[in-house]
């Protein structure tokens, strides 16, 4: 402790050897900071606050990408979303920052010079309120690039955003026209395609093949009943044929049994087809019995009838001829029927090969217009939705931007902090001066103290002897003190009333700041006028009127 | 030693003062016939006036009455010596005389253990330092007049420092006053002549003598070696102490070391630097013994001795009785 304690007092020595060239520094580095602070110019910072709605607003931009940024980039984003150069170009013709400009560079630099002050800045979990501050030497042209950036903004995208959809509109009108002629034309191809291939196309009964299925089994069905009615009539054939050579064949006195044994046949006939039951096989078998009766009881009456005669007069002969001649009718209605089938299946056999093409074509029309068809419903739709968020977005304000915080700039300077600055400049120049005292004394160290001498040579020391001092030595000694002290004393005494006088400056700075800011209240927020007239005035808002904005 | 001179010493044990170490002012030693110069006045400033004193006594020396040639001794401007901060013999307690005593005594013991046949004499010391202004002359008066208050040292102050000559100016002796560089031009020197007498029996003085441009060689010379070595032996307790130049501002420094037994280096505090020191030093290594005295130490800076002088001297308990001061 005790050597850290002569360490301690050594280093205190060292310097007050040197305490002229540490005053004189210090003075130095004092006088030139101070003069420096005092000419830098006072830095005021307008700032306002806006929500900005970052999904519409970087809509376009990021419609085709699929991956969105995260709330940073989307920040970063917006600044370079807004902050191009044709709102800053506008901003420097609106706030005429480049009254004094002429040449190109000059607007080049300025520009670079109004982005690197403008800043836009969002809240860190919150991206849609963001703050837009500027930073200028004159509040008022602060203020007015701030209120002008603002205008911009909005200004520039209410205008955006009616372009869009107006083009938008434009382009569903021209695609619905579009359809609806392929629509029309679509149908008209049709309509004639079945117009040209009436027969072929499938009616109610179902489609090529079971045409021809059904056709196949109606010759199937029309030939077994031909077959059916051929046999009959054949049949019939038969037994009139049997008949008449039956008459020929057997006298008269067998006429009648001829005659009988005719009938019998048709009998026979008959019961293979009927029962006993049927009218037809009850008259015959009256006839026969008949027959039989009148055979015997009238038998060589009448022999002298022809065979022909008796053939005519046999009813029998009469009812086969009849048969015969129904089946042969029945016969040729059904030849012809079953002709008429066959050539429809020739007929169909014929076309197997065009009609399932046209089946395959109409589907195809069908499906085209089909297609058309719900595209275009499709677009009728999709116009009316726009026409809808249209007018939705007419009535509703556009909400892209708003107005939070109107610009606002505080009568005091934001930068830069020239009392700190001062103070800075202050204990710098004790730093450095003091610095150099012991810079200059580690260069050169001297021996304050017996043990050190001794420590340092090796050689013994034998002691040490005192200062001594006569009077006019001692009492220049102290002047030079005093001196230094004075000029000490004079240091800190500008300090302090720099430090005062800053103050006092600052007051001043922040009066005159106040007193140019006052007129530019801007009335186009109803409620910025409202709040300014409670808190500056103190004024109550009993009533608004709302009226036009024009 | 002259008859004279062992009759004033059986005077002094005769009177036998208390404080032994110090023979105050004015001792009876003067031979001089002449009493009006025999008794200077008391309290005036080293200035011209001893001249004729010198003058006084050079004539003197023509007609002592009973001795050798004997000028009058030189009175010790006292009260420039207080203003100078130099001891005053008459200050025995005082804070410089303190002080010095811690200096002289491993010098003066260093001279007890000296060996017989050690090529360079112990008694024989110089006093010098790095630069100028830090204190030579001071310490090398100091010094004397400490070791002429032992109670058996003859101290002779030799004033080597031929360009300043501060030694004898402060004794009050005019720069032409004969000394070392006449000595040493001469061929045969008159040694004794040269040499001043103070009012301390003890003391004695050889001033630079006259300005000569060829100084450095004249120390350099044969002459040199052989003057200071019949000054180291002129008496059996003999001390000469050499007041010499700057170490590191001259050359002739080197050369008086070479002829000297011990070196008191004078170390300026607060005002040499290290590397001065070191430089210095690293000159002295032929020399045998080497001391340092740090001079012109504040109070408060480095602690020097720190713990106060004057033990037991301040409460009067056991003060000698009829203190003469002045």
């Amino acid at each position: 402790m005790q050597d850290i304690l002569d360490k301690l007092m050594l280093t205190l020595w060292s310097v007050w050897r040197f305490r002229w060239t540490a005053l004189v520094v210090a003075w130095l580095v004092a006088v030139v900071g101070w003069t420096g602070v005092a000419m830098l110019e006072y830095r005021y910072t307008a700032s306002a606050r806006i929500f900005v709605d970052t999904n519409r607003v970087l809509a376009p931009l990021l419609r085709d990408i699929t991956v969105q940024p995260d709330v940073k980039g989307r920040v970063a984003l917006i600044s370079r979303a807004l902050l191009t150069r044709p709102n800053l170009e506008e901003l420097v013709r609106m706030t005429d920052l480049d009254h004094d400009i002429d040449t190109q560079r000059g607007l080049e630099l300025l520009l670079i010079e109004l982005k690197s002050r403008l800043s836009l800045k969002s809240g860190r979990r919150d991206d849609s309120i963001y703050t837009v501050r500027y930073e200028h030497s004159d509040p008022t042209t602060a203020k007015r690039v701030v209120q002008s950036l603002i205008t911009i903004f909005i200004e520039n995208n209410l205008g955006d955003e009616r372009e869009d959809s107006q083009s938008a509109e434009t382009f569903l009108d021209d695609q619905i026209v579009a359809y609806e002629g392929r629509l029309v034309e679509a149908e008209s191809r049709l309509s004639d395609f079945r117009r040209n291939n009436v027969g072929a196309t499938p009616n109610q009964a179902g489609d090529y093949y079971q045409r021809l299925d059904n056709a196949s089994s109606r010759v199937r069905t029309a030939g077994l009943e031909l077959k059916e009615a051929t046999n009959r009539r054949d049949e019939l054939v038969r037994q009139l044929e049997q008949e008449r050579s039956a008459e020929s064949n057997v006298a008269t006195g067998s006429a009648q049994q001829s005659r009988i044994l005719g009938l019998q046949d048709e009998l026979d006939g008959l019961l293979t087809r009927y029962t006993e039951r049927h009218p037809q096989v009850s008259q015959l078998r009256e006839m026969i019995s008949d027959l039989r009766n009148t055979d015997t009881s009238g038998a060589g009456q009448s022999g002298e009838l022809s065979g022909q005669e008796r053939l005519q007069n046999s009813v029998v002969y009469q009812n086969l001829r009849t048969l015969v001649s129904e089946a042969s009718a029945r016969v040729a209605e059904l030849t012809a029927r079953v002709e008429d089938y066959e050539q429809e299946v020739a007929e169909l056999r014929l076309t197997v090969d065009s009609i399932p093409l046209v089946e395959a074509e109409l589907l195809q029309l069908d499906r085209d217009y089909e297609t058309l068809r719900t595209q275009h419903a499709l677009l009728l739709e999709r116009r009316e939705s726009a026409q809808l968020s249209k007018r939705m977005g007419q009535d509703v304000d556009d909400v892209k931007f708003r107005i939070i915080d109107p610009p606002f700039v505080p009568s005091k300077p934001t930068s830069p902090n020239k009392l700190l600055l001062n103070a800075a400049v202050m204990a710098a120049g004790l730093g450095a001066g003091t610095g150099l005292a012991l810079l200059l004394s580690l260069i050169r160290p001297v021996y304050y103290g017996q043990r050190s001498l001794a420590l340092a040579t090796g050689v013994p020391v034998y002691g040490s002897v005192s200062l001594y001092r006569g009077s006019v030595q001692r009492f220049k000694g102290l002047f030079a003190n005093v001196t230094f002290l004075s000029f000490s004393g004079l240091l800190t005494g500008m300090f302090a009333v720099i430090m005062v006088f800053q103050l006092y400056g600052l007051t001043l700075e922040q009066l005159s700041a106040r007193e140019e800011l006052a007129p530019l209240i801007s009335l186009r927020d109803a409620d910025l006028v409202q709040r300014i007239l409670s808190s500056e005035l103190g004024v109550k808002i009993v009533n608004t009127i709302q009226g036009d904005s024009s | 030693m002259s008859s004279i001179e062992k009759a004033v010493n059986s005077l002094d044990n005769r009177f036998d003062r208390p404080n032994a170490e110090l023979s105050s002012l004015p001792a009876p030693r003067l031979v001089s016939t002449d009493p009006v110069v025999a008794e200077p006045a008391r309290g005036e400033l080293a200035a011209a006036p001893l001249a004729e004193v010198n003058a006084v006594g050079e004539d003197d020396s023509a007609h002592s009455e009973s001795a050798p040639e004997r000028p009058a001794p030189l009175i010790l401007p006292v009260e420039a010596f207080r203003k100078a901060g130099i001891i005053c013999p008459d200050e025995p307690k005082s804070l410089i005389a303190e002080e010095y005593r811690s200096v002289k005594r491993p010098m003066l013991n260093y001279i007890g253990r000296q060996e017989s046949d050690e090529e360079r004499s112990a008694n024989v010391i110089m006093v010098s330092s790095c630069i100028s202004g830090e204190g030579k002359t001071f310490s090398a008066i100091n010094l004397a007049l400490s070791m002429a208050m032992e109670r058996s040292q003859q101290v002779l102050l030799v004033d080597g420092d031929i360009a300043k000559a501060s030694a004898g100016e402060t004794f009050g002796l005019t720069h032409d006053t004969r000394g070392l560089l006449d000595l040493l031009q001469e061929t045969s020197p008159d040694i004794e002549s040269a040499l001043i007498q103070t009012d301390l029996p003890n003391l004695c003085l050889l001033p630079a003598g006259q300005p000569s441009d060829h100084g450095a060689e004249l120390l350099a010379s044969e002459a040199m070696a052989t003057l200071v070595q019949h000054l180291s032996e002129r008496h059996a307790d003999q001390v000469v102490i050499i007041d010499s130049p700057p170490l590191l501002m001259t050359n002739e420094a080197n050369v008086i070391a070479e002829l000297v037994g011990q070196v008191l280096f004078v170390v300026a505090a607060e005002s040499t630097s290290h590397d001065m020191v070191k430089d210095a030093l690293a000159r002295l290594t032929g020399s045998p013994n080497v001391g340092l005295v740090l001079n012109k130490v504040r109070k408060n800076a480095g602690r020097g001795n720190g713990y106060g002088y004057g033990y037991g001297y301040q409460n009067d308990k056991r003060r000698p009785a009829s203190r003469s001061r002045s």
